[in-house]
């Protein structure tokens, strides 16, 4: 490398570390990293050198300012078995490679796929026994079956005379006790309901509401 | 092109992203010295950041080492979505307080953030841990550098001044100078060539005096 391109190399550097490279400068940046290690070294001594000058000038040398760790881990990073391109490629290997059967990473591809469907089927069975319960006969059958009735086009008197003798008699048995029902509700809901409200609940308390009006 | 922004006192262009993105590619495809390179241009400052969170200068090196390490290791999951410079800077600070949780320390600036350390003065951390011959040395290369400032011609002392002191950027520069951003590229390279002189010989005896001590 002659003089003149060794001052131009440095020239990028220099202009590298303020980061005032354009992106076509890119390629003599990385063919100056590719030269000769004496050379890098010298390079990246004067590069140090000249952020430790902008601190000197800024007045803010510091202990920290003359750190250059640069060779050691240029260093470690040789000795280093850790490629970028092993692990991108690591993540997409076959679960077999090099005759090595890989044990976790084949339980792996079963336990996602199967942790899905499991999921799956549990809603799916969930889904099922719900829809079973709205639809099965205790719920869709009403309370009391629902007298028969005649259709709406048969005249009053027909289905007066359509009515059995006996019917008379159960019906007033069935009303009296259906009568005999709705008291007992109407007793027990006043008992309950009282409890909800402020009155039934501190009846001490005189409250005054819409509905008192 | 006046995207730049000011960060920890450097001027960073809008192409920055762009040529650490290229090299991180480059590194992410097997490229080893491409990662020194990224080394080179952000070990001062992941350093004078760490130098924040550590009360022990000593350690500063070691946990840059570690930070760099880390952040190759990590390089294939980095996206781009981020400058790199944010990410290293956040390894590095996860990097400092493992450390000292490793070591069972604690740290006066553990709460800090990012944004935070980077506002936090060098010259308090300096105070504490300079002993007084490296005091008397780096007072030494500060002497010699503005003494060397001023005999600089004064187009090549304006344009490291501007670039240094004030932190403008290349194309800030060429408007204050009215001249090509090529030049001003050139003027600063040949003020650090000049300052570098003087610097080179200092900053061995300052390396020298540190091994020995």
């Amino acid at each position: 490398m002659n003089v003149n391109n060794q001052k131009q190399s440095a020239e990028i550097m220099s202009a590298y570390i303020d980061d005032a490279l354009s992106a076509d400068e890119m390629t003599p940046l990385i063919r100056l990293n590719e030269s000769s290690g004496q050379a890098i070294a010298k390079r990246y001594s004067a590069a140090t050198r000249y952020h430790i000058m902008g601190e000197v000038l800024r007045g803010e040398l510091s202990e920290a300012s003359m750190v250059d760790v640069s060779r050691q881990i240029h260093e470690a990073l040789r000795n280093e078995s850790f490629d970028p391109v092993e692990v991108v490629a690591a993540a997409k290997k076959p679960l077999r490679l090099a005759g090595r059967f890989d044990l976790s990473a084949w339980l792996g591809s079963f336990a996602r796929p199967l942790a899905g469907m499991a999921v799956a089927a549990s809603v799916s069975a969930l889904v099922v026994v719900s829809v079973m319960q709205l639809e099965s006969p205790e719920r869709t059958q009403p309370l009391a079956s629902a007298p028969v009735s005649a259709p709406a086009d048969t005249p009053a008197t027909q289905m007066v005379a359509q009515q059995p003798a006996d019917d008379a008699t159960t019906d007033a048995a069935s009303k009296e006790q259906q009568m005999a029902d709705f008291n007992n509700y109407l007793t027990e809901h006043a008992e309950f309901a009282a409890q909800d409200t402020i009155q039934g609940r501190i009846p001490y308390v005189r409250a005054v509401s819409y509905e008192a009006e | 092109m006046q995207t730049g922004t000011i960060f920890g006192g450097y001027a960073c262009m809008g192409n920055e992203r762009s040529i650490d993105q290229a090299l991180v590619e480059r590194v992410q495809q097997g490229d080893k010295k491409a990662f020194d390179l990224l080394v080179l241009k952000y070990q001062l400052r992941v350093s004078k950041l760490v130098a924040r969170f550590l009360r022990n200068p000593a350690d500063v090196p070691d946990v840059v080492q570690d930070t760099f390490i880390k952040a190759y290791k990590a390089l294939p999951n980095f996206r781009g979505e981020s400058a790199f410079y944010t990410w290293i800077y956040r390894i590095a600070i996860n990097t400092a307080k493992n450390y000292l949780v490793a070591r069972k320390r604690t740290s006066a600036q553990n709460s800090i953030d990012i944004q935070d350390a980077e506002d936090y003065g060098a010259s308090d951390w300096l105070k504490d841990y300079v002993t007084p011959e490296r005091k008397v040395l780096a007072d030494e290369i500060q002497a010699n550098i503005n003494q060397t400032l001023t005999h600089l011609p004064p187009d090549l002392r304006e344009a490291i001044t501007l670039r240094e002191m004030e932190g403008l950027s290349y194309e800030e520069i060429a408007t204050a100078m009215a001249c090509p951003i090529g030049t001003v590229r050139s003027r600063i390279f040949r003020a650090r060539e000049a300052i570098d002189e003087k610097l080179e010989p200092l900053l061995d005896e300052y390396s020298h005096n540190v091994s020995e001590t």
